[in-house]
């Protein structure tokens, strides 16, 4: 091809463009199965279990299935005080955070579609959690589906985690909601900010404060807080003081 | 700010359906790019092979690569403003139109719509062209002139995706939409890819982005489209790729300086506007044609 010919492209070894091609295949459909499924992390540790249970909303955007309450449903009144996650018994056993995942279940492929907009890493999800075991299996796949990230960002902007939930006894169905906030510099003596935050939350009568998850990390073994968390090894060591029962979640 | 952001997790994290669309969009956009990485090593590993590889041209992608840094600083601190924004208008309109799954879907192809707009004003205005002749300017075509923008884009975008929020979408619905627009346009900044058979006909595609980029004069103001290639068919912009363009400006920069490349247009801009004769003519150099010269 005489360098002047403008009618075909620059000239492109055969290799190279196959490959290009191969690729730009591979990427549509890598980005087709990430938006259809919400595996967005493929392969780094997704759970498929978590998809079967955001299949259970629907394209409209409402949940259809099992735990039908949303956040704002879950709001407590101000002026009750919040229930004491007493009726998961979490005690500080070192091997809980070590505890297999639960089996995934093979997503069934009309899952897929259901699944569109509520799979992956939306922060709220119900599951089926018959005993701490369960639970456990939950955290860890909740935070193999992609927290890291939000935790890193999280420390990153210097915020703080905040993690709370609502227990369901009787349908034995925990709620999960994990969010973040900036840590509160009015506020210097605050050092539990998890639970200035929880509190808030209450305050707020905006999301239920029954705290499982941070009534675990309180219950929790050193080696379950640095296995399962980003949180420095100081700051776990804060939290396992005695008469400390408050620590500062991320870097100032 | 503190307060805004305590609003932001419970106005999207509280719904699973903002929050799962938040997060994939963000997600899309990182993977984007890794694949942008390994495009762009294929090509330069081309240039090498077919002993296309020059020192300018390497030079070239580097000058768009760089754009990146103050494009990226600038964009944290406009996209967080517009973020504000969109939600303080959200929540004031009374007409907002509903958050579901086929909502979003509507929304991205109402942003790739915007986007059509917004960039065809881009060309056509020239105080926005101040902006977008940064991704204009380089006289290669390759993936890193995907990623080649002005500091001000930004605020163009955010200003056209306004449209969106003030129509009643949800802004994490117009962020979504605004997203999978922009990280379109990545793949189809490249000489490594031919025509696409019958795709050619709805799809914005490598082959119509060349055409785009072309400083030829029949290639000049054509192919708008981010997504779709069917809003230029509609508004009389489609121009096919007949031969191979000839990229950059019409005049062309001829620097990789980073910093000329950020603000090259803008010299030529405030003189234009110095020797104005008139109100009508300083209105003119403002918000017409780039090239515009009033009537003797």
């Amino acid at each position: 091809m005489s360098a002047l010919d403008r009618t075909q492209l620059p000239k492109r070894n055969g290799l190279l463009t196959f490959l290009y091609a191969v690729l730009t295949v591979f990427m549509f459909l890598f980005f087709g199965y990430i938006i259809t499924t919400g595996d967005v992390y493929v392969g780094l540790g997704y759970s498929a279990q978590l998809e079967e249970q955001y299949a259970d909303y629907d394209w409209d955007g409402k949940q259809t299935a099992q735990a039908s309450v949303t956040p704002s449903q879950l709001a407590v009144p101000t002026d009750q005080k919040p229930v004491q996650p007493t009726t998961l018994q979490f005690a500080a056993n070192p091997t809980a955070s070590v505890a297999e995942p639960a089996q995934p279940k093979p997503a069934k492929p009309n899952d897929y579609l259901s699944a569109f907009f509520v799979a992956g890493l939306s922060r709220t999800l119900d599951i089926n959690a018959a005993n701490e075991k369960e639970l456990m299996a939950l955290w860890n796949g909740i935070y193999e589906a992609g927290f890291p990230r939000r935790l890193n960002q999280v420390q990153a902007n210097k915020t703080v985690v905040v993690v709370y939930s609502d227990y369901n006894h009787a349908a034995q169905t925990v709620r999960v909601t994990v969010g973040y906030r900036v840590a509160d510099a009015s506020q210097p003596d605050t050092a539990n900010v998890v639970k200035v935050a929880a509190g808030r939350y209450e305050a707020k009568a905006s999301h239920g404060a029954d705290s499982v998850l941070l009534h675990w990390a309180e219950n929790a073994s050193r080696q379950d807080l640095l296995f399962n968390t980003d949180f420095e090894e100081h700051e776990v060591d804060a939290w396992l003081q005695p008469q400390k029962s408050t620590v500062y979640l991320g870097k100032r | 700010m503190e307060d805004f952001e305590q609003y932001y997790v419970d106005a999207v994290y509280g719904n699973p359906l903002l929050a799962y669309i938040e997060t994939l969009s963000f997600s899309v956009y990182d993977w984007t790019l890794v694949f942008a990485i390994a495009f762009l090593s294929l090509e330069i590993l081309n240039d090498v092979v077919t002993k296309r590889a020059s020192g300018s041209r390497f030079v070239e992608t580097l000058s768009s690569i760089a754009t990146q840094i103050p494009f990226y600083l600038s964009e944290v601190f406009i996209f967080a403003g517009f973020v504000m924004l969109y939600f303080y208008i959200y929540d004031n309109i009374t007409w907002q139109l509903p958050v579901t799954g086929w909502m979003c879907v509507v929304a991205v192809i109402a942003a790739d719509f915007v986007y059509y707009w917004e960039h065809r004003a881009a060309h056509r205005i020239r105080l926005l062209w101040l902006a977008h002749s940064v991704h204009h300017s380089s006289p290669i075509m390759n993936t890193a002139t995907a990623f080649r923008f002005s500091v001000f884009d930004p605020v163009l975008s955010g200003t056209f995706y306004l449209l969106l929020v003030l129509a009643g979408v949800h802004p994490v619905f117009v962020f979504a939409g605004e997203i999978m627009v922009q990280v379109y346009q990545f793949w189809i900044h490249n000489e490594m890819i031919g025509k696409l058979g019958p795709l050619e006909e709805v799809m914005n595609t490598p082959s119509h982005h060349r055409v785009h980029h072309g400083s030829d004069e029949k290639y000049l103001d054509k192919n708008y489209g981010g997504i779709f290639i069917i809003w230029d068919r509609m508004f009389g912009t489609f121009q096919r790729e007949e031969e191979i363009p000839n990229y950059g400006l019409t005049t062309p920069i001829n620097t990789v300086n980073p910093f000329k490349v950020q603000f090259y247009e803008f010299g030529g801009f405030f003189r234009d506007l110095f020797k104005a004769k008139s109100v009508g003519e300083w209105f003119g150099r403002i918000f017409k044609p780039p090239g515009w010269e009033p009537s003797k």
